[in-house]
């Protein structure tokens, strides 16, 4: 300890580079309107993908079938259910990551406390 | 260079070397020659900025070794330790997606992920893996994937479809959005690019701001749709590695 000549312990150092390293890092990334703007449009491109999959699929099978308009009339509802099931799994998806974020910056406002 | 100022002519495809195969046509275009360039930096990068293999990384080979602890921690988180082997593909997705992103941004390049062609094209492999996946690792078991628990027997006759067909969705948004994102915003850099000849030196130069800003914001979107693009794949994989939603 005393003697100057020695290296610092590595755990000491590990210890030193973390809080720097926690001091320099800004509170929390700011979610900026640029990132809210790509999340909406991530959700709302799956429902009009959907829509077009499904009305897409209904005119191929109407065509194969000869049941022209009922089956695409049918699969562009069932296609509007399946966009509505992927934009809601999205948007879930999103709001566990931004908790997990949360938690994980809650944890490490408590670590830096203790 | 360009007679005409349309927005949309940085879009067109042109043949460079005309080949036709069989009837189709597979000529060499300017899209082709994006793509190598593409690939050839992500290789240059990668084996160039490795050959040292110091202890503490040079400014190169943080870069590589930013990159390749991105996509690993990024399917560590999404996938788990069963997605390790699937990293090369990931890798090399994302970096081929950036790369063309990037490339785009230079003025006179071509921007090979503005066409649903080659976006879709990797939508469909990375759709077609992922299926081929699921089947061998859980056989026919994977259909259960379709057939949500919890549910009411009559209901699984309207749910299946509805579950088949949002699977069926996904190369369609995957390649959707990224070939949306990077076609409007070219897009709109020229026609704003436009607007600064057009309006001259007095009033042109609010627009030309306006360019500068887009031109951050589109360097911007070009790492965020490759990471979307990337992070989905995971997601996808991680649905038919671990057969749950």
């Amino acid at each position: 300890m005393g003697d100057p000549n020695s290296p610092p312990s590595l755990g000491d150092f590990d210890k030193r580079l973390r809080a720097a390293r926690k001091a320099a890092e800004p509170p929390e990334a700011p979610v900026t309107r640029q990132r809210e703007l790509g999340l909406a449009y991530r959700v709302a491109i799956e429902m009009v993908v959907g829509l077009a999959v499904g009305a897409g699929i209904g005119w191929v099978l109407d065509g194969w079938l000869g049941t022209r308009p009922f089956l695409m009339v049918a699969m562009l509802f069932m296609g509007f259910a399946a966009g509505m099931m992927n934009a809601y799994r999205t948007s879930r998806r999103i709001a566990d990551e931004a908790e997990a974020r949360d938690r994980k910056m809650r944890d490490g406002d408590a670590g830096r406390d203790g | 260079m360009a007679e005409q100022h349309s927005p949309l002519e940085q879009f067109q495809i042109r043949r460079l070397v005309p080949i036709e195969i069989g009837g189709v046509d597979a000529s060499f275009t300017n899209s082709a020659v994006f793509m190598v360039i593409a690939v050839a930096l992500v290789t240059l990068l990668m084996t160039y900025s490795m050959r040292g293999r110091a202890m503490v990384p040079g400014r190169l080979q943080s870069i590589a070794e930013l990159g390749y602890e991105f996509i690993a921690n990024m399917l560590q988180e999404n996938v788990g330790s069963a997605g390790r082997k699937y990293f090369p593909f990931v890798f090399t997705l994302f970096m081929f997606i950036l790369f063309s992103n990037l490339l785009g941004m230079i003025p006179y390049s071509f921007t090979p992920t503005s066409h649903i062609v080659v976006t879709f094209a990797m939508a469909f492999v990375v759709f077609v893996g992922v299926t081929v996946i699921g089947f061998a690792r859980h056989g026919l078991h994977f259909l259960g994937y379709f057939v949500p628990k919890d549910v009411p027997w009559p209901l699984l006759f309207l749910l299946v479809p509805i579950e088949v067909l949002s699977y069926f969705i996904r190369p369609v948004s995957l390649s959707l959005r990224l070939f949306a994102n990077m076609m409007a915003g070219h897009t709109m850099l020229k026609v704003f690019a436009g607007f600064v000849v057009a309006l001259g030196v007095l009033g042109g130069w609010a627009p030309l701001a306006f360019v500068v800003a887009l031109t951050g914001l589109e360097i911007g979107i070009a790492f965020l749709q490759a990471y979307v693009f990337t992070i989905l794949t995971c997601l996808y994989l991680n649905d038919a590695v671990h057969l749950h939603h």
